[in-house]
């Protein structure tokens, strides 16, 4: 029960009044009620309808229900909607409803967008394959033995399943791009400050951006054009320093005369073979598009998931300090008979977690602790410093480096959850961008022999969002894909 | 300051000492695997040590891009309220601290 | 003697100024003061999941005057940081305050009533926590109104050697922030929230001693009060050849005098023997101080830098138009109005009550001697205001017409008395300047001739003061005087009078 339509061509429907927007949202709501992934946590059809209803209106009345009109959403469950339910995927802040929306909730409303649902993320979005869910896996929709990726599986896996044409996301090492590859769906990571953060359930607050997934790089660009944007009320987020608009990006768009950089460190990772095949197959095809290819290397590359852990896991420490079964969040009982008293309050109530994020709230704890912040926290930074220099220097008179997003493609189901360091490992070709604050897309270039997607990553300067997005939109095209997952 | 630096998270009691600094209970089961692992972690990132610390950082904000010093509507007290596991009388109830923390 | 008096001295304060800001420090939310419980927040002070901080330029703001003021080094970027406790008042768990680049360092305050300069380790800008109540039923509730308030902490060095010291701190300090007008500076109300850091040491000795920290003082008598008995406990602990440890400690003032359970919750090694305490406090004396938590207990705030906030830069351009702004401070203000010739009681009470203060300042503008625009000020406008029940902010007088007052009496063109009696309330009542009421009402200095008529007629009209008078009761002058004040409506110089009745007695 998919449905393959474009959001942009659901939007223009829509705004000529070919389509009712209130069709649209029950037939995607439809497709939530019987979603075979666990992509969703929860639907939200009251207010579905509610804004379908409002963008039915403005069409008849001849008012302008914006470029989203009536394409259905889904929403990370780490993004704070009012009145709908939003739990991070843990069993702690099960029931939590906010009193608001996260801004980018806000904004992809106001440009039409109907919100359908929550999806399912790894707990605290900590996490690369979604297993990490208090509340089951997600399943990835070409092969549901296998992971989607993480920690934003349930949106990658509700748009590359055709549940729904656009969702959000967050990628804080990687959470986006990971899924989109290993799902096969277009994901990015804008630059750090592109898109507002207030309403995000913060992870590590210095990493973590908003980002949109889509089945094409024209349905990403129109999203992205409601996303980004200053946020005053969010003072790490900036007035963007390009001109222009994302659609306006996607068309026209070409890799003649685009240089392209090989990070020669990454090539000696390991790699599946057939994700390193497909990747050049790709190279392959953008060269015969007029792109030109370099090598550039990263000398760093090895300091950056030793930082990414350090710093990530410090900042996730404090920002989960808060659940402490105060003023919200789920009192769990003591253990055995004993009552909660004042100074259980809070272990009780974060025996919540689970073990994912008490493992990382430990590091991070232990990384802040008396005595070893010099040794842990400030070298971090230093490294995240040396990190984005390398970066920055590598980029210079190149538009984007390539490569693979994902070291291997979707793994089984439980593979690699009893070693925690390989699950941290898979992040090896991602983290990086997010210590350097950088944009970063995945874009599915192929598929295994077993037919499991394969995703290729762009890498740009600060604020070459748009560049990026051009040079996918020719790559998509050159590549020309199409296939859809066939276990509905 | 506190004369803790000495713990070593490494073993099961430098673990708790960390979890109880971040207000998690563990089982002893759960501090032994946890040591373990801290352990294999913190040989991952010893790459760090070789870098010198630098407390320089990135570029600041001007005064004027701060929010302007206006009242907005707070929230109705119930709404506030919304979410809490206990509460009476207009407040957040806890179970009662004895002294000072 | 008491033990006190053999070890020296030596306190820290550190004080936490709520800022007159009009929202707190991260949110719109307004500033409360007895409101229902959780009737001033939002989900930003809550510290809901998804909230980020939204810095207020207006307590940004406030914060820099008080660096400035204080003659602190002021750096070019100033950020915040995350300081890390649990506690059930604190929305996130974490305080986000300023440790690495605060917004002032350094700095000196010339104290009000000594003259002395004590000295400053930092000003720096912090969000309050909220309001935890305990209900005696084994439950405590959580009002959120106050958490996210912007406070300034102040931090001076261990500069103070004695409590006299530490009151003209906090009289001075107090009396800053009002000028400053960053602070209403109501301890009662909980504006300002001071601690003392106590050691003692021989006279003599240039190490410090290790400190205590006193929390829980809710006055100004209690910060005394605590301080006083802080210096007795670590001496006679001292005395009996132990050493006092670094603790923090709460003030208890209800405690009465009593060896029972005295320290009972501390070591032996460091529990002050009560007898050398009883011993040094006064009669009457309440309160002590509670033991709460030593070093080794203390927490680990897990400094880190607060990711939410980008670096602000402070141009030094800001800081010299902040300085070039800044009011008269209340340490020279005081020593100006002692070296005018005021007493330092005088002094002082015109620089708390700043509207009295710059309404003499008028008067001396306009040539009015200081002294005399004291006296005016304190007995003619003090009468006024408290027959009125007004504030000094609502001085009905304007300043001109009290140096036209004083002139009026300088030039001895009608008698002093004349004036204060019988302009001075026109003034008052009428509104008009003095020159006019004179105009007005046609007052005028009665002349010689008729004084002496006026004092002999008196003479006649009251034969028993006379005799009096010749018996040697000098107050019988008063009955003269009446007389002939009330016949020539008070326009008589007594002066005048009293010659006459010295010619008449003779």
């Amino acid at each position: 029960m998919s449905d393959w339509a474009s959001a942009t061509e659901l939007a223009a429907q829509v705004r000529r009044g070919e389509l009712r927007a209130a069709d649209v949202a029950a037939a995607a709501l439809a497709r939530v009620a019987n979603d075979p992934l666990h992509a969703f946590l929860r639907a939200c059809p009251q207010r579905a309808h509610a804004r379908a209803e409002t963008v039915d209106a403005q069409v008849a009345a001849g008012e302008d229900p914006g470029p989203l009109a009536g394409v259905p959403i889904a929403i990370k469950d780490n993004l704070c909607t009012a009145g709908v339910e939003t739990t991070a995927g843990s069993k702690l802040l099960a029931g939590f409803v906010p009193p608001y929306d996260a801004e980018v909730v806000r904004r992809v409303e106001a440009a039409g967008a109907i919100v359908v649902g929550k999806t399912n993320l790894d707990e605290f979005s900590m996490g690369s394959s979604t297993e990490h869910s208090a509340f089951g896996p997600t399943l990835n929709p070409w092969d549901p033995s296998r992971v989607p990726g993480g920690s934003s599986g349930g949106s990658a896996a509700a748009v590359a399943g055709g549940l729904v044409p656009l969702a959000l996301g967050s990628d804080t090492g990687g959470s986006i791009r990971q899924p989109a590859a290993l799902c096969g769906c277009v994901g990015l990571k804008p630059t750090y400050g592109a898109v507002s953060r207030r309403g995000l359930i913060a992870f590590g607050s210095s990493l973590d951006q908003v980002g949109p997934f889509a089945r094409s790089v024209g349905d990403l660009a129109a999203l992205l054009d409601a996303l980004c944007g200053h946020d005053p009320a969010d003072m790490t987020s900036e007035q963007p320093a390009w001109t222009g608009s994302f659609a306006e990006a996607a068309q026209g768009a070409s890799l003649a005369g685009a240089t392209l950089g090989v990070v020669r460190d990454y090539l000696e990772l390991t790699l599946d073979p057939e994700v390193r095949a497909s990747v050049e197959a790709a190279v392959s095809a953008a060269e015969a598009q007029g792109a030109t290819v370099r090598e550039v290397s990263l000398d760093h590359t090895a300091l950056a998931i030793p930082a990414y852990q350090v710093l990530a896991t410090a900042e996730a420490s404090t920002n989960l300090a808060r659940f402490d079964g105060v003023a919200y969040g789920v009192r769990a009982g003591a253990e055995g008979d004993a009552p909660v008293d004042a100074a259980t309050l809070a272990p009780s109530t974060r025996r919540g977690f689970g073990p994912e994020v008490r493992r990382r709230i430990l590091l991070g704890t232990f990384a802040l602790s008396s005595g070893h912040y010099d040794a842990y926290y400030l070298k971090a930074q230093q490294a995240r410093r040396v990190i984005r220099a390398d970066f920055l220097a590598a980029l210079d008179g190149v538009d984007a480096l390539i490569g693979p997003t994902s070291p291997v493609p979707a793994f089984p189901l439980g593979e690699k959850l009893a070693d925690p360091l390989a699950m941290y490992a898979l992040d090896v070709f991602t983290v990086s961008t997010n210590l350097a604050g950088l944009p970063a897309l995945s874009l599915p270039c192929g598929f295994t022999d077993a037919g499991l997607p394969i995703g290729v990553q762009l890498t740009g300067a600060p604020w070459s969002d748009l560049r990026l997005v051009a040079l996918a939109a020719a790559w998509e095209q050159a590549l020309g894909l199409d296939r859809r997952p066939g276990a509905q | 300051m506190t004369g803790n630096a000495d713990f070593d998270p490494r073993t099961p009691e430098g673990i708790a000492h960390v979890a109880r600094l971040a207000r998690l209970a563990l089982t002893a089961d759960e501090a032994q695997g946890l040591a373990a692992h801290m352990t294999a972690l913190l040989e991952s990132v010893e790459v760090l040590q070789e870098l010198e610390p630098d407390r320089s950082s990135l570029v600041p904000s001007p005064l004027h891009e701060l929010r302007d010093d206006r009242v907005t509507p707070s929230l109705p007290p119930e709404r506030a309220l919304a979410n809490a596991p206990e509460q009476a009388g207009g407040g957040f109830v806890v179970p009662a601290v004895l002294s000072e923390s | 003697m008491s033990v006190a008096e053999q070890y020296e001295l030596v306190v820290g304060m550190e004080v936490h100024a709520q800022l007159n800001s009009q929202s707190k420090l991260f949110c719109g939310c307004a500033l409360s003061f007895g409101e229902p419980p959780n009737t001033r927040t939002c989900p930003v002070c809550l510290g809901l999941p998804g909230v980020l901080p939204h810095l207020n330029r207006e307590a940004f703001s406030k914060c820099l005057r008080i660096a400035v003021a204080l003659g602190m080094q002021v750096p070019e970027v100033t950020d915040f940081d995350r300081k890390s406790y649990t506690y059930p008042d604190l929305p996130k768990n974490y305080q986000i305050t300023q440790l690495y680049h605060p917004l002032g360092t350094g700095g000196e305050l010339e104290l009000m009533r000594s003259g002395k300069r004590i000295r400053f380790d930092n000003v720096h800008l912090e969000e309050d926590a909220g309001k935890l109540s305990h209900q005696g039923d084994g439950t405590s509730r959580v009002d959120f109104n106050r958490a996210g308030t912007p406070l300034a902490e102040i931090v001076t060095a261990p500069d103070f050697r004695s409590v006299e010291d530490v009151d003209d701190y906090m009289l001075t300090l107090t009396q800053l922030l009002k000028t400053l007008d960053v602070c209403h500076a109501r301890m009662q109300e909980g504006n300002l929230r001071f601690e003392a850091s106590v050691s003692v040491r021989k006279a003599g000795s240039q190490e410090l001693g290790e400190r205590t920290e006193i929390k829980n003082l809710n006055s100004y008598t209690a910060v005394c009060a605590a301080v006083t008995y802080e210096h007795l406990r670590q001496s006679a602990l001292l005395a009996a050849g132990q050493t006092p440890r670094q603790e923090t400690r709460l003030w208890d003032e209800a405690w009465e005098p009593s060896p029972a359970d005295y320290e009972a919750d501390v070591p032996a090694a460091v529990r002050a023997p009560y007898a050398a305490v009883a011993a040094g406090l006064p009669e009457g004396w309440r309160g002590r101080t509670r033991f709460m938590r030593s070093k080794e207990d203390a927490q680990d705030y897990r400094y880190m830098p607060e990711p939410d906030l980008p670096r602000i830069e402070v141009p030094a351009a800001t800081v010299d138009a902040v300085r070039a702004a800044l009011p008269e401070l209340p340490g020279p203000r005081c020593a100006r109005y002692r070296e005018g010739g005021l007493s330092a009681r005088e002094a002082e009470d015109l620089v708390v009550d700043a509207g009295l203060g710059d309404y003499v300042d008028a008067l001396a503008a306009a040539g009015v001697p200081l002294g005399d625009a004291a006296n005016y000020t304190r007995n003619l406008i003090g009468a006024v205001l408290n027959k009125q029940g007004l504030g000094s902010d609502a001085i009905p007088v304007p300043a001109a017409h009290l140096v036209e007052l004083h002139e009026l009496i300088a030039s001895k063109a009608l008698p002093k008395e004349l004036v204060l009696k019988q302009v001075w309330p026109k003034v008052v009542s009428e509104g008009l300047a003095p020159k006019a009421v004179v105009a007005k009402h046609g007052i005028q200095a009665v002349d010689e001739a008729a004084v002496r008529a006026a004092t002999d007629a008196a003479w006649e009209a009251n034969p028993q003061a006379v005799a009096d008078l010749r018996g040697g009761k000098q107050k019988a002058r008063g009955a003269i005087l009446g007389a002939v004040m009330r016949a020539t409506k008070g326009q008589a110089s007594p002066q005048a009078v009293n010659a006459r009745i010295d010619e008449l007695l003779k």
